[in-house]
C-alpha cells in the first residue's frame, strides 16, 4: 500500500475514535509570536526572578538544577584514554608564555612575533617593495580599450553559484584578531 | 620540530638544492617565510656562503666587475642559473652593506605555526640591515607607539634600537626615519592636526605596557643580574708610575 493512501486512510478516521486518544497539553504559541507587542506574562515574570530573586542563584530549571550543555556525541575510547590516562607531555597543555605586544597592545607568545603586527608589516613592506621597483605588476596591455570594444572582446563571463562562492575565498583559513592584553586574565601574574 | 632526513641518497640531494634555492631566494627578497626546520637548516649554509663571498670579494677589490662575477669562488655555491643575477647583488649591494661583518648576515624570527592541516611551526629568515628588515620596523613601531603615548622608551626596547643601528649604514637617521613612517603607516597619526585618522587606533593606545619598566622602580634593571647583588665596577684611577732610575 502506498504512502498516500495510508495518510488518505489516517483522515478517514471518525471522530469517535480520535476523542478516545489522550489529549496534548494546549499551549498557546500564538500568544508568544502573534502579540509581539504586549509582552508574554512568562517572560515578565523571568525578567523579574532574575532581577530581584533575594540572593538565589538566577533562572532556576527542572525543580532547581540549571540545565548544562550536553556533549553532542559519545566521546571515542581513543580521546577518553588520552585525556585521562597518557602521558602528562601527550596532553593538550594551556599557553602560560602570553605576554602583551609592546607594539600594538595586543596578546602574543612570548618569543614569537606577534602576527597582528606581523601582517601588517609585511603588507606594508611589500607596498614599499613595489614603490621601489622590485615587485613588478604584470601590466594589462589593453587598458586604454574603448567600453563598447572591451564588452565585445571580453563579455562578462557567467559564474555559478558555487564559483561565486569559491571566488569568495572564505575557505581560506584567517587568524582572528588577538584580546588585548590584560594583566587580569593570566593565571600566572608576572 | 620534525628534523629534515638526511641519510637517504635523494633526499640529500634534495635538501642541497633546497639550501642553494633558499640561498638565492633570500638575497633576491631579504626576507623569506618558511618552516622552521628549513630555516634553521639553510641558516648555516647561509652564513658560510655569505661569509666566503663577500671577503673573496674584499681580496679582488681593485678587479673590474666582471671579473670579479667570474672569479668568485665563493659564488659556485649558487646554482648556475642563479649566478649571475644573486652574485652581482652580492657584489654591488651587500658586500657594501657589510664591510665589517663576518658572520651574522641572518636571522630567524619565529612564527606562529600555519594556518592549515599540518601546523607546521613557521619562521621568517632575513638579511640584517637591509630596508625591508622586519624586526628594524617592529622595533620602529614600538618606539611610534611609546612616543605617540608620551612614554620613555624602556631598557629592552633600547637595547634592540642600538643592536639594530650600530652596525648600520645611516643607523640612527635611518631609524629615525622608520620611526616617522611608522607613525603614519601603522597609527594613522595626522601630524599637522595632531590627531589620529581612525577612532580605534586612538582607543588602541589606551593600551599602556607596566610603566615600573619605563619610569618606575625597574628601570636600569634589565642588564642587571637578578640572582647576584652586584656592585658597579670603581672608575679606572690614573696612577702616576715614578720615572726609572736606569733611564737616563
Amino acid at each position: 500500500m502506498s504512502l498516500a493512501l495510508r495518510i488518505g486512510g489516517s483522515f478517514s478516521v471518525p471522530q469517535a475514535l480520535l476523542a478516545m486518544l489522550p489529549k496534548l497539553p494546549a499551549f498557546p504559541i500564538n500568544s508568544i509570536f502573534h502579540n509581539s507587542p504586549a509582552i508574554d506574562e512568562r517572560l515578565e515574570e523571568l525578567r523579574e526572578q532574575i532581577e530581584n530573586n533575594h540572593g538565589r542563584p538566577p533562572f532556576m530549571i527542572d525543580n532547581g538544577t540549571i540545565v548544562k550543555a550536553a556533549p553532542k556525541k559519545k566521546m571515542s575510547k581513543r580521546r577518553h584514554r588520552t585525556k585521562l590516562y597518557t602521558p602528562g607531555d601527550k596532553q593538550i597543555h594551556p599557553l602560560n608564555n602570553i605576554v602583551r605586544c609592546p607594539a600594538c597592545g595586543h596578546v602574543k607568545r612570548s618569543h614569537f612575533m606577534c602576527m597582528n603586527c606581523f601582517a601588517e608589516i609585511r603588507t606594508f613592506l611589500k607596498g614599499k617593495k613595489r614603490e621601489n621597483g622590485l615587485i613588478k605588476d604584470a601590466e594589462n596591455p589593453q587598458t586604454n580599450l574603448d567600453p563598447v570594444d572591451e564588452k565585445l572582446i571580453y563579455p562578462g563571463k557567467y559564474l555559478k553559484d558555487d564559483q561565486i562562492r569559491l571566488e569568495e575565498k572564505k575557505w581560506i583559513p584567517v587568524r582572528e584578531e588577538p584580546l588585548m592584553f590584560d594583566k587580569k586574565h593570566l593565571k600566572h601574574s608576572k | 620540530m620534525p628534523s629534515l632526513q638526511k641519510f637517504h641518497a635523494n633526499v640529500a640531494r634534495h635538501i642541497k638544492l633546497m639550501d642553494k634555492n633558499l640561498c638565492a631566494n633570500l638575497i633576491r627578497h631579504e626576507n623569506i617565510i618558511t618552516t622552521r626546520a628549513k630555516a634553521k637548516r639553510a641558516q648555516s649554509k647561509i652564513e658560510k656562503f655569505l661569509a666566503d663571498a663577500i671577503r673573496n670579494n674584499k681580496e679582488l677589490a681593485d678587479k673590474d666587475f666582471e671579473y670579479r662575477l667570474e672569479n668568485n669562488d665563493a659564488l659556485n655555491f649558487l646554482q648556475p642559473p642563479d649566478r649571475k643575477e644573486v652574485g652581482s647583488k652580492i657584489i654591488n649591494e651587500l658586500a657594501q652593506r657589510y664591510p665589517g661583518r663576518s658572520s651574522g648576515f641572518t636571522r630567524i624570527i619565529k612564527l606562529e605555526p600555519r594556518l592549515g592541516e599540518d601546523k607546521a611551526p613557521m619562521s621568517v629568515l632575513e638579511l640584517v640591515d637591509s630596508d625591508y628588515e622586519i624586526k628594524f620596523w617592529y622595533t620602529a613601531k614600538i618606539v611610534a607607539r611609546l612616543e605617540l603615548q608620551n612614554i620613555p622608551v624602556d631598557d629592552l626596547t633600547k637595547h634592540n634600537v642600538h643592536k639594530l643601528t650600530k652596525l648600520r649604514n645611516d643607523g640612527e637617521e635611518s631609524f629615525r626615519n622608520a620611526v616617522e613612517t611608522a607613525k603614519l603607516e601603522f597609527f594613522k597619526f595626522n601630524p599637522e592636526t595632531g590627531s589620529f585618522n581612525d577612532p580605534e587606533i586612538e582607543k588602541n593606545l589606551q593600551n599602556k605596557p607596566n610603566m615600573a619598566y619605563h619610569e618606575g622602580p625597574l628601570v636600569g634593571t634589565l642588564l642587571k643580574s637578578k640572582k647576584f647583588g652586584t656592585t658597579p665596577r670603581p672608575t679606572r684611577e690614573t696612577v702616576e708610575i715614578p720615572k726609572s732610575p736606569f733611564l737616563s
